[in-house]
This record gives C-alpha cells, structure tokens and sequence, in this order.
C-alpha cells in the first residue's frame, strides 16, 4: 500500500478536489476518497458496517441491540 | 482462542478476587461486557504472544489485565465525556469513579499471577503502571478543547497509544520476548492505537443519535476538518454542530462530512496509519506475524466496506495501493 504525503487537512483538501488527483472512475486512491464525497446519506454508513469503534467493550444503552451480553458464565 | 473462551479466563480470574465476588456494581459491568466485530484490545497481549512464539496460556493474566485496564478508562472516559450511555448514568459518578479505581488496583494484581520470574512480572507491572499514567494525562489532554489538527494529533498521541502499546509488550514479554522486541511491538500498537482513534472519530462523527464529541468537535478529526478546510459549507456546519440534538440538523451536518472531504480525510489517514504499522511490523523478527498483520488488515475491513459503499468497484486493489 503506498499512501501519498499529504501534511495536513488543508493540502489534503486541495488535493481531494483538484481534477488531476481525483478521477472520476475512482481507480486511484484519491478517486476513491473524492467518491466519498459524492454520498449523499449518511445512514448507508451506518447501515453498511463501515466504522470500527475500538473502545466500548460493553453493551450499554442504545447498543443492547448490537450482541447479546455473556450471559450464563459462572459468577 | 475464541472470545468466550478468553472472556472466561478473565472472568474467573476476576470473580476469584473476593471483593470482586461480593461487589454486585463490578460484577454487573463484567457481566455486560459483550463481543464486538472488532478484537477488543484485551486480545491483543494473546496476539502478541502467540506473533514471539509464546504459548497464549501465558498471556492470559496480561489480557485480564488490560480487560481491567480498559473498562476502567472508558468508565472515566465517559464520565469526561458526559456521554449520554456512560455507565455513570445507572450508578452515578462517585460510583462509577470508585469501580474504576478498583478495576486499576484489579489489574495490577492479575498480572502479578503471571506465570514468570518476579523480574518479568516487574517489567509487566512496570508497563502497566506507565500506561495508566500516560492515558490518564491523555485524557486529561483531551478534556479540553483543541481548535486545531497540530493540537488533534498530539491529545491522539498521548491518548490511545499507551494502552494499545502496552497491550503488545505484555503479551510479547508474557511470552518470552527480549524487552527490546516487544518495545518495537508497543511501538506498533501506538500506531494502531492512533487509526482505532481515527476509527473511533468517525464512527462517532456518522453515529446517530449524535455522539459525544459534538459536544468537544476540534477533538474529533473528521469534524475539525470539516470546520477547518475551505468549503461553502463550514458556516453552515458551525452553526448545527450546536443543534444535532435535533435528528433532522444531525443529519444534515453529517451530509456536510462527507461532502467536504472530512470522511475522505479520516480513510486516508487511517490508510497511511495502517501503512506506518504494516511497515514497522515488517521490520520485527517476529517467529509468526500472521496473528498482528491479520489485526491490521480487520482494522481495514470496514474501510473497504465504505469504499464500497461509495461506488468503488474493488477497493481492496485501492487499499493495497
């Protein structure tokens, strides 16, 4: 995997949406990250399995739908 | 090892405790933990081991104590957070505080049942020690607002990575890894600790209802961004970030985060994270790196799933540059 150097949020930025970088075929790295941009609803993210949240390691709340707690092990 | 198993090794090693087994609000929060899609970081140290050559038997009281370590921060971490489904809501925040206090106390004391010379156990107690201190200056750091990205990566920095570094140098000393290689593995598991941070933004930044860091949004890099680059819309977002509350302003300002660039922004730095790792870790002499690189490419999953998403036809070709 190469990955460009972009040094920040505003080179990246120029970088994103100039024509040269961002094909519209998405072939490339920055095609695909401008394809990003053309979403249009944010639910199909959440829908789709496509954040990884590395901290909670309980159900709580909102989450009790997501996986059931371990329930049955020896107290 | 599957999670069940790992879980109940920890489980019993924590219920073994007698104040554990007369504590009803400990045995409550252990008994809620549950299994995610992702390897949860108390994994790691089994990994870790299993990458020196180790027996993972042996990682288990390093994986109880990262367990530990884990639901201690994050019952703090909310508690800063003042998020809305922190456990300190049920018990409230003396409560809360107190059962972290003595999850911290509680993994110092598993790792002391490690199956090593006391001088390891010393190394192990040591790391952990390091790390809690660390990741509560972290959090400290992070408690207060950043307005800018130098400012992000350096809360980022001084955050995450202790406990995922630790995670790794426990679980490669436990298997008898020199100290000077499993420093180099806790250098990788900074890098990973950095892009779960990244990962950890952007799921809260999509999440709905509104997540926590709208509420600190410089501390979250896809908000900074989409407050920060040169857009139409960055005064329009300012303007909602006060009002997700409400489902229809949320959802507006999450189309801004796509439309600007600020999700783009993350995937890329999560790319060039992973990149950073995958380079580290070539460079270890490692007796099976199989357990680690599978880690990084889990971490990259849901990355190729929003690539997908977008209408890219195979982004694995893309992730692999």
């Amino acid at each position: 995997m190469k990955v460009r150097n972009v040094s920040g949020i505003g080179e990246f930025h120029a970088r994103l949406f100039s024509a040269t970088e961002a094909t519209a075929e998405g072939g490339t790295l920055f095609g695909a990250l401008r394809k990003l941009t053309q979403l249009e609803d944010p639910r199909q993210l959440s829908e789709n399995d496509t954040t990884m949240s590395g901290w909670s390691p309980w159900v709580e709340g909102e989450d009790d739908s997501l996986t059931p707690a371990l329930a049955g092990l020896p107290a | 090892m599957r999670f069940e198993q790992i879980f109940e090794q920890i489980h019993g090693r924590l219920h073994a405790m007698p104040e554990v087994a007369a504590w009803a609000d400990l045995r409550d929060l252990v008994a809620r933990t549950a299994a995610r899609r992702s390897t949860p970081v108390w994994e790691y140290p089994l990994l870790a081991c299993r990458a020196v050559g180790g027996d993972e038997e042996a990682a288990l009281p390093a994986a109880a104590a990262i367990y530990c370590s884990l639901a201690a921060i994050h019952l703090v971490d909310d508690l800063l957070d003042e998020d809305p489904r922190g456990t300190y809501r049920r018990l409230g925040a003396g409560r809360a505080a107190n059962l972290a206090l003595a999850l911290q106390g509680a993994g110092h004391r598993l790792l002391d049942e490690a199956p090593a010379p006391a001088e390891t156990r010393a190394l192990l107690q040591a790391s952990l020690a390091r790390m809690a201190m660390a990741t509560a200056y972290g959090q400290s750091l992070d408690s207060q607002e950043v307005g800018d990205e130098e400012g992000y990566w350096r809360v980022v920095a001084a955050k995450t990575p202790p406990l995922f570094g630790s995670a790794l140098f426990l679980g490669a000393v436990a298997g008898g890894a020199p100290r000077a290689l499993a420093e180099r593995l806790e250098e990788v598991g900074g890098i990973i600790g950095r892009l779960v941070q990244v990962s950890d933004d952007l799921a809260d930044a999509m999440q709905t209802p509104a997540g926590a860091d709208w509420q600190r949004p410089g501390n979250n890099l896809a908000i900074l961004y989409a407050l920060t680059s040169e857009h139409g819309e960055r005064e329009a977002l300012a303007r909602l970030v006060a009002q997700v509350a409400d489902a229809g302003c949320l959802e507006r300002a999450q189309r801004i985060l796509l439309q600007c660039g600020a999700v783009s922004y993350c995937a890329f730095r999560l790319l060039e994270l992973a990149d950073q790792a995958r380079a580290r870790l070539a460079e270890i002499p490692l007796a099976d790196p199989s357990p680690l690189t599978g880690l990084l490419d889990e971490h990259l999953r849901p990355l190729a799933n929003l690539l997908r998403v977008a209408g890219v036809d195979s982004p694995e070709t893309v992730l692999a540059g």
